[in-house]
């Protein structure tokens, strides 16, 4: 059996939490390199991962016969990085959000169409059990009629500068934590939204907006969506509203009602013992993480362009958040 | 032929719609503005029509030959009366001045002439009321009126046989006071809906049972436990057990504030649909057994998401 070899570019901590673990344990694919610029960085990780480390992809590239590049560094590198790497024929997993721009994007996905390989933007949400369990309801129209949906997502502040450095990361919290959830939407929705009113705020006088909200429409279905950079522990909910019932979920918490009957799941699963005043749930090995990349590594591996999230998506959700950023009347890219 | 099907949107609806797309017959969904339509097979013909507006159901019969009436309220007690009587007698009415052929009605067992009816259950009484509307009096079509007891199947999509099931796939052992105690008489939905296409062809006239075998609560909660994702363990105890155990001790938990409900309604012994023996496994098709019914909900309740 023939294993993909896997460089994996930026050692920041999604890499070594995530991806080279991730690579590590799935059966058909080695992390066999990594790049990172920084060079006292790049040291520890050589020794804690025991694989030669390089200061960019080109110099990883030449080195190595790599079947599968992912991208774990700032949205700022992710064309050029991308774009090398489809180039050298590699399968492609990029970290969210994709590009700056739609344009930039969109750049990326002609490159990887010229080529025949496997892309994947690496949203999150889409992976936990809870949001897989209400994709199922919804898409089987159990809750009649959709009526509104309204999405929450309140993270802590990034503790990386880059996030706040608008010609690094493209913009502030609206480009950083709308994407997972404009991903869930366009899985539910399958078309672009239009984008009818959005704002951003700036609470702690950064550089970049650390509140955003947007409000738009999927078909004639409206969907609110707010972020922000504010709290210690996140929160993430989605809010499901339609004819004949609702539902309401986060990674942890599933449960909602159709026509009077209540359900309600944890980690996508039922109660133990539900004893009507008091329930208990059985203990969750859930792993979001590291079953996205396992995804991408099964599609890589099949040689399956249909992952779950190709670069196309990403080009959609670009759009999207550069829309919101017009209507909010600022430039994410530039200077306040 | 052309038939209309009121109640299209619902259980049974959805099921007689899937199960017609297999046949001649040509089914036209009868649907209100508040109707969710989105599933209805595709391509489906629908017409707008309500039970309280006589013109609306003249229009809506204007090109049919045939009409299978489903449509009731089922658990809003308020509009039974208007909806299950009143609105019966409109579209018979509206079908007598229309050229129909064959009007199939969706009754309920115990609106059977030879089924004691509960005289406490406005929606028993509801059904009952149409009776003489459909056999005390000539009609220019044929009728036909179909009483199936307890139904299962998959298109389940109001949930109405959910807590059914939840509580054993939530627990991994059942004991009272988790259930209540009850009996029940469990048909198919298929054979529900093969009835009503015997009826479209004519081959079933007059009033029709579809029934299946009575049940005790142990054999129900079982067999649903069987194909339950969980494997719950149902212990089934004597009646007197509930009655003496179950009950004083739900009232001291409740005394003391644990339980928000005193034992009283753990007495309560449900019976859902059955019939004297001789009434029993009675259809005019070949009937489908009541554990596939179990299985086949439960399957389906998998397959969307909610179990
Ligand atoms: N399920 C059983 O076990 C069972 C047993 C014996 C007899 N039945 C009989 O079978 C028939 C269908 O039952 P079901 O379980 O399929 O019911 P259901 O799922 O509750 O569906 C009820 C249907 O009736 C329609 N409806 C309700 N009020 C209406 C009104 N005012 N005007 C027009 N349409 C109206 C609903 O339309 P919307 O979608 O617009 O709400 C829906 O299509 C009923 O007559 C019931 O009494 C059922």
């Amino acid at each position: 059996m023939t294993t993909l070899a896997v460089g994996v570019v930026g050692a920041g901590w999604m890499a070594t939490d995530y991806h080279v673990p991730a690579f590590t344990s799935h059966p058909r694919t080695r992390v066999v390199a990594f790049a990172e610029r920084d060079a006292d960085r790049r040291s520890t990780v050589e020794e804690e991962l025991s694989v030669p480390g390089y200061d960019d992809i080109s110099s990883m590239l030449a080195a190595h016969d790599l079947d599968i590049v992912s991208i774990c560094t700032p949205p700022s590198t992710h064309e050029a990085i991308f774009i090398a790497a489809v180039e050298a024929g590699c399968h492609v997993l990029c970290e969210k959000p994709l590009a700056l721009s739609a344009e930039s994007a969109s750049r990326m996905a002609d490159a990887a169409a010229a080529a025949d390989i496997v892309t994947q933007i690496g949203y999150l949400h889409r992976y936990y059990r809870n949001y897989q369990r209400a994709m199922t309801i919804l898409s089987n129209d159990l809750l009649g009629d959709l009526v509104e949906i309204t999405v929450a997502h309140h993270s802590a502040p990034p503790s990386q500068g880059w996030y706040y450095n608008p010609t690094l990361s493209g913009g502030g919290v609206a480009r950083d934590l709308f994407p997972h959830s404009l991903d869930v939407l366009f899985e539910l929705f399958d078309e672009s939204p239009d984008v009818t009113d959005a704002s951003v705020r700036y609470l702690r006088d950064r550089n970049v907006e650390d509140a955003a909200r947007a409000s738009m429409t999927f078909g004639d279905v409206p969907v609110e969506l707010s972020a922000t950079w504010t709290q210690t522990e996140g929160v993430s909910r989605v809010l499901v509203v339609g004819t004949e019932g609702w539902l309401e979920l986060d990674s942890k918490t599933l449960q909602g009602d159709v026509h009077g009957r209540p359900f309600e799941f944890q980690q996508g699963s039922l109660p133990l013992v539900d004893l009507g005043i008091a329930n208990l749930f059985p203990a969750s090995d859930e792993d979001a993480h590291t079953e996205r990349i396992h995804d991408f590594a099964d599609h890589a591996v099949a040689g399956d362009p249909d992952t779950s999230a190709p670069v196309g998506r990403g080009v959609a959700v670009a759009e999207v958040i550069d829309a919101v950023y017009e209507r909010s009347g600022v430039d994410p890219r530039g200077e306040r | 032929m052309r038939v209309l099907v009121t109640g299209a949107t619902g259980f049974i609806g959805l099921n007689l719609l899937a199960a017609l797309e297999e046949t001649d017959h040509e089914p036209v969904a009868m649907v209100r503005p508040s109707s969710t339509t989105t599933r209805l097979p595709d391509g489906v013909d629908t017409v707008e029509a309500d039970l309280s507006d006589t013109d609306s159901l003249t229009t809506a019969l204007a090109d049919v030959e045939g009409v299978v009436h489903l449509a009731a309220a089922v658990y809003d007690t308020a509009s039974m009366a208007t909806v299950n009587t009143s609105g019966t007698e409109r579209l018979v009415e509206a079908a007598t001045r229309g050229d129909i052929d064959r009007f199939v009605f969706l009754s309920t067992i115990g609106a059977h002439p030879e089924v004691p009816a509960d005289a406490e259950s406005t929606y028993q009484q509801s059904k009952v009321a149409s009776e003489e509307l459909l056999f005390g009096r000539e009609h220019p079509f044929e009728v036909a009126a179909i009483y199936p007891t307890y139904i299962f199947g998959p298109r389940d999509y109001r949930l109405t046989r959910y807590e059914h099931v939840r509580p054993i796939a939530t627990n991994r052992v059942l004991v009272p006071p988790l259930y209540t105690d009850a009996k029940y008489n469990i048909v198919h939905v298929d054979d529900v809906v093969g009835t009503v296409g015997r009826c479209l062809d004519g081959e079933a006239t007059g009033r029709q049972l579809v029934t299946g075998p009575n049940l005790t609560n142990g054999q129900v909660l079982k067999a649903i436990a069987r194909h339950t994702p969980g494997k719950c363990r149902v212990v089934t105890v004597p009646y007197g057990a509930i009655r003496w155990g179950v009950k004083p001790a739900m009232d001291l938990l409740h005394r003391v504030g644990i339980s928000p409900v005193p034992g009283e309604g753990f007495l309560e012994r449900g019976d859902f649909g059955t019939v004297r023996p001789a009434l029993t496994e009675q259809a005019p098709v070949d009937q489908r057994p009541w554990e596939a019914a179990l299985s086949e909900t439960v399957e389906w309740y998998e397959a969307v998401g909610l179990l």
